[in-house]
């Protein structure tokens, strides 16, 4: 007798299991079919667009996924890797020693992602004027190369970098009636950051610190640098 | 040469860093130091460069376009110093200069005190030469030095001196006043 009773509640038990799988089953199967519920692991292929849809009809390896899964529009909107080009304002105050040396100059930079995105290699040109405090303004012309590393995804649309920079240059100026020339060289580091507004169009901004040697003497620098570019 | 050129950016940058700073002038200029090191005198060379040095002073000159252009030797510069240590008070000197400078017929454009960088004073005259060959300002200071002695700087030029420039170059002069 009490073998019977367990038996018949053990087949009960089965049987009110066997029911909520099934229950759960055709549960998930409602869901599935109804899109709820999925959990994502990688994005959802955009949904193609015109001509590209009717490209892709009946094309399986074309539907927006390489072999890793990663989607392959996505490779469209990064930044070209360059070179890229930036047109510059910058401010420095290249002391005089007689409380004058401010300079304010134009330039054009021309920097390169690449190999690696996070690797930044580049060079740039300014030209401009240096304000000296006992007679007319100076000719400043500067080149530097750069190389650096930046953050391209962490906070996108901005993309921080921060560079070495190395300086050569001369400085044309009017002293005691004639026209002197002297050159200089110099390094220092770059923190800057390009805001990404469409596409490969930025805007940036830069501060900097270099120590430039001239004429024996060496000078403290803080560079503003202001720009635009593609 | 084109794998030289990063090392010496390199090297640059590396003495850049050893360098003293320019925000002192003087650390950008030559010196002259007087022979018994009582007076330095600091020139931006160039323009500035050392034409002679003499037993108790010394000559500087800004070569004009004709020593530069045309290669001639001698002549006016556009600028020229000459400093000279010599016996005196620079009060009782400048008396002397301005009594010299009247009977020559030259013009007294201008008689004040000039402060050193250090704070030392010393009287000075500007004048025009309208007499000579070519058109000369001179503007001749007198400082004190020790031992009752006096250190003579006059600049001479085709336009007037008394310019910012000239007027850093002699402040920036440093004279031993110690009694």
């Amino acid at each position: 007798m009490t073998r019977a009773l367990a038996s018949l509640a053990l087949t009960l038990c089965l049987a009110l299991a066997g029911a909520g799988a099934a229950a759960a089953q055709d549960a998930e199967d409602a869901e599935d079919a109804l899109g709820l519920g999925q959990r994502l692991d990688r994005p959802l292929p955009r949904a193609p667009r015109g001509e590209e849809a009717n490209a892709d009809d009946g094309d399986e390896a074309d539907d927006g996924e390489d072999v890793d899964g990663e989607d392959v529009d996505g490779e469209a909107e990064r930044p070209w890797p360059g070179p890229q080009v930036q047109l510059l304002y910058g401010y420095t105050k290249l002391a005089d020693g007689f409380g004058g040396g401010d300079a304010h100059t134009g330039g054009v930079s021309v920097f390169l992602q690449w190999p690696l995105e996070e690797l930044r290699t580049g060079v740039s040109a300014e030209i401009g004027s240096r304000d000296y405090s006992l007679g007319g303004d100076d000719l400043l012309v500067r080149g530097a190369l750069e190389v650096g590393v930046q953050l391209p995804r962490i906070i996108d649309p901005l993309v921080p970098h921060l560079s070495v920079l190395l300086s050569v240059g001369g400085l044309v100026g009017q002293r005691f009636e004639s026209t002197v020339a002297h050159a200089f060289a110099g390094g220092g580091l770059e923190l800057g950051a390009e805001l990404r507004l469409l596409r490969n169009f930025h805007l940036a901004a830069s501060f900097g610190y270099q120590r430039w040697e001239m004429d024996g003497a060496g000078y403290d620098l803080f560079l503003v640098r202001l720009g635009a570019g593609l | 040469m084109r794998r030289a050129s990063p090392l010496v950016l390199f090297a640059l940058a590396c003495l850049a860093a050893c360098a003293p700073s320019g925000d002192d002038p003087r650390n950008r200029m030559t010196t002259w130091v007087s022979p018994g090191g009582e007076a330095t005198i600091f020139y931006l060379a160039p323009p500035w460069e050392l034409e002679r040095t003499l037993d108790n002073g010394v000559a500087l000159r800004v070569p004009s376009n004709a020593n530069l252009a045309g290669g001639l030797e001698g002549g006016p510069g556009k600028f020229e110093l000459v400093a000279l240590v010599e016996a005196g008070n620079p009060n009782t000197r400048i008396v002397a200069e301005r009594a010299a400078a009247l009977v020559a017929g030259r013009e007294i454009l201008d008689e004040r005190e000039l402060f050193t960088a250090e704070e030392v004073a010393g009287p000075e005259l500007v004048l025009f030469d309208p007499g000579a060959e070519f058109r000369r300002f001179r503007r001749v200071l007198y400082l004190p030095l020790s031992g009752g002695r006096a250190l003579r700087v006059e600049v001479i030029a085709t336009t007037t001196p008394d310019t910012p420039e000239v007027t850093e170059m002699l402040r920036l002069i440093e004279v031993d006043v110690a009694p």
